[in-house]
């Protein structure tokens, strides 16, 4: 009797213990459950924050739903995958239905992924066995993988093959970034390029010269403290420039100053071995970041990407900060919501700043279309018909009209839509100036190597621990975030021996 | 309320006995709202954010007068597919929480009651499957589900996930808090090992089945980068993927994306609102009759 009332106790005791323990398990589950659904949608898998594409922001959404058409009968069956979302993926689906209006041999079937990360890593999954799009839509920095995948038909063959005229009509600087080893690997679909912003009212008030396009560092350290206000406490009330820590302006920085970001000549011409960013031209950059926040006439939102980016965004549409750095891309997004937030801000664009000597020009950034080597010949043949659709005057003028990315075609300016466009934005000429006066070198080319996401990752980590004081000097922490990216392209490198 | 008074509240005052209770209570409903608002707050930030409209900075409350309800119809005509994609999570999810206790129970009791041969070896193996990152396994696993021509159908969702170590091993550890003596007693009565399963062990083990079925119900639900590669038509999409097409690649409007959220969240919040009552019966069941 003892011994069984012992026992029960124990055993009442572990029920007990066990109790708890699956409550606990139950409460964490859901909480952790809301919490997922509520920060953001389900998380991809890591290594994609900092990563985001550069061109990321275009016009305010309108909610359109943009059905496909339906297939012909007989027609080949053409797979395409696309990572742009939103607005812009709508206008992804509309561009794809010209086409399958346009002709009745090929049917482009249209699938849209979550993003550009979520895109080439599918696809990066897929070559292990799976079917591969016919044609598929890469980021800038995707660049060097796709190549890597070897299953890829570089553009120039087919170019060559049909004798096409295309090439001396593409943008030159956008041609030139997809150009490796002298080869066009892809169609550039959605070009970009960055530009600093600023509110035209706040530069007439501060009587600074809203028709100025070019910067210097010193210059725009100046306007900001004339453009910073506080109130009777002491409290900043509008601050002269407000950004968030972006390896792609970084990247921007390093070309308008001429220098390279990776080493032999970004890549360009044999696969680049080391990455040389923590150069000169990098820890210019960074120090006049500081300065100005320092001077306390500007506002850093931190490392770049989802509610910092969004922060920075706001701040600059409701006049609390003048100055920010972004891609041509956000005009349009920047426009129609400055009118939303009150209309105080008047939205105008210069080029990005710059050292007094520098010599260089920007990197565009946005995607291309590539074509893979899978499918039958037929498949093929609609995969280049409609990568050729693409990049037609009429359908860039088109695109670029709705979305607010350069056409990657010169005879896109000539269509009336296109110049309707410009007439309406003002500010993408500025954004154009700059691209054509960018001095074609392998710096302005852009950097191709294959661990980009994670050498983004590293630089903007270095940057918020300069800019936040943990790391003293700007040298040191880009050293620190040389060494680490390196050690990654390193390891990539090996595998592609 | 409580009608046993403690010793100390004898000498006090009726009345201020009184005060002391409601001061008491008040501090339990006061901590319990803090709790319940502080779990529910990314739920109701998610309706905040839906409700303001096309705005590129919210604000934390919305606007009364402005508040718009339309964005949840959009979300519907924006994406034909979206009550698709609840129900192909809706028959993953359970198919794959049917599959998991079904195979978990059976393992966790030949592993918990049964003896043969090499049974620790067979235990250590499930748990040693617990080690393996899934990174590693998406790889073959996918070229398995691709060769079969499995993409694009809900066997290529489901298969995969229909046993799990983690629930083998937590159904192992709660057979075994049930005594021994219960199996010896019932064999000695005439009980077959099955029917002593089915009508002893399982209504006993209701808390950990109730655990395993929400754990393995939510996390099938919230997959992301299986369901991702193997559909590739709209159709086939679950939620999580679907839904992230509704996240504005350009300037970061909250509106659509977080109506869409909600939509997608009912149907399990309605679940684990009805279910929990079950299980928490379940759970102070099992305790009485233990």
């Amino acid at each position: 009797m003892v011994k069984y009332t012992t026992r029960r106790a124990t055993l009442q005791h572990a029920k007990k213990a066990w109790r708890l323990l699956t409550l606990t398990l139950i409460t964490m589950l859901s909480t952790g459950f809301l919490a997922a659904y509520g920060a953001h949608t389900a998380t991809p898998a890591p290594t994609t924050t900092a990563a985001a594409a550069p061109t990321v922001v275009a016009q305010a959404p309108t909610i359109t739903p943009i059905p496909p058409v339906p297939q012909p009968a007989a027609s080949i069956k053409v797979t395409f995958w696309f990572g742009l979302t939103g607005s812009l993926g709508n206008v992804v689906q509309q561009v794809v239905n010209k086409y399958n209006s346009s002709q009745t041999s090929y049917y482009i079937e249209a699938v849209q992924q979550p993003d550009y990360d979520a895109t080439i890593q599918k696809l990066n999954t897929s070559l292990a066995g799976g079917a591969l799009p016919n044609v598929v839509q890469i980021y800038d920095i995707g660049t060097q993988r796709m190549i890597d995948t070897k299953k890829i038909v570089p553009v120039q063959d087919l170019i060559d093959k049909e004798k096409l005229d295309i090439l001396s009509d593409l943008e030159p600087a956008v041609a030139r970034y997809y150009t490796i080893g002298g080869k066009l690997y892809s169609m550039p679909f959605n070009s970009s390029a960055p530009v600093m912003y600023f509110n035209v009212n706040a530069f007439k008030e501060a009587g600074l010269d809203p028709t100025k396009t070019i910067w210097t560092y010193d210059e725009v350290i100046d306007a900001a403290k004339k453009l910073t206000k506080k109130d009777a406490s002491g409290k900043v009330t509008q601050y002269g420039a407000g950004f968030t820590l972006y390896s792609w302006i970084f990247e921007q920085e390093l070309a308008t100053q001429g220098a390279l970001f990776a080493s032999p000549e970004n890549g360009r011409n044999t696969r680049a071995t080391q990455l040389v960013f923590n150069n000169a031209a990098g820890v210019n950059w960074l120090n006049f970041l500081k300065k100005l926040q320092d001077a306390g006439s500007a506002k850093s939102f931190g490392k770049d990407g989802g509610a910092n980016s969004s922060n920075r965004d706001a701040s600059f549409v409701s006049g609390e900060s003048v100055m920010t750095f972004n891609s041509i891309a956000a005009l349009r997004g920047y426009i129609s919501s400055a009118q939303q937030a009150g209309g105080k801000v008047e939205v105008g664009a210069a080029y990005i700043p710059r050292p007094p000597d520098a010599q260089g020009g920007v990197i565009i950034g946005g995607a291309s279309l590539w074509i893979t080597n899978t499918g039958t010949p037929e498949q093929q043949a609609g995969a280049w018909d409609f990568v050729k659709f693409a990049a037609q005057p009429a359908i860039q003028a088109f695109w670029s009209s709705n979305t607010g990315y350069y056409p990657i075609r010169k005879a896109a300016y000539d269509v009336q839509e296109m110049q309707e466009t410009l007439h309406k934005y003002p500010q993408f000429r500025v954004a154009i100036d700059q691209l054509r006066a960018t001095a074609p070198s392998p710096a302005t080319a852009g950097a191709v190597f294959g661990t980009f996401t994670s050498a983004r990752d590293a630089i903007q980590a270095a940057m918020e621990q300069f800019m936040t004081g943990k790391i003293a000097s700007a040298k040191a922490a880009l050293d620190q975030a040389a060494s680490q990216a390196n050690d990654r392209l390193d390891e990539y490198n090996s595998t592609m021996k | 309320m409580s009608a046993q008074v403690s010793p100390a509240y004898r000498e006090l005052h009726w009345g201020t006995y009184q005060a002391i209770l409601l001061a008491k209570k008040a501090g339990t409903y006061f901590l319990l709202v803090l709790a319940s608002m502080l779990v529910l707050f990314p739920l109701l930030f998610a309706l905040s954010l839906a409700l303001q409209g096309e705005t590129i900075a919210p604000t934390l409350i919305p606007d009364v007068g402005k508040v718009d309800f339309s964005v949840f119809g959009q979300a519907f005509s924006k994406e034909k597919h979206l009550w698709r994609w609840i129900l192909n999570s809706f028959v993953v999810s359970v198919a794959v929480t049917l599959g998991q206790l079904l195979t978990s129970v059976l393992a966790a009791y030949a592993l918990s009651h049964l003896r043969f041969p090499a049974k620790p070896v067979f235990f250590f193996v499930f748990l040693g499957t617990l080690m393996i990152p899934w990174e590693s396994t998406i790889i073959p696993n996918y070229l398995a589900i691709t060769s079969w021509g499995w993409k694009d159908t809900y066997q290529g969702l489901i298969v995969p996930f229909l046993a799990s170590g983690f629930g083998i091993f937590l159904l192992r550890q709660y057979f075994l808090t049930i005594p021994y003596d219960l199996y010896e007693a019932s064999v000695i009565d005439g009980c077959g090992r099955t029917r002593y399963l089915w009508s002893i062990l399982l209504p006993l083990s209701r808390p950990a089945l109730g655990t395993l079925a929400v754990y393995a119900f939510l996390s099938t639900w919230n997959q992301y980068y299986w369901p991702l590669l193997v559909t590739d038509s709209t159709e086939w999409r679950t939620t999580q993927v679907g839904i992230a097409v509704f996240r504005s690649s350009e300037i970061a409007v909250y509106n659509l994306q977080m109506a869409a959220t909600l939509i997608v969240l009912l149907p399990t919040l309605i679940l684990l609102i009805l279910g929990q009552r079950q299980l928490v019966r379940g759970l102070t069941e099992g305790a009485l009759k233990g």
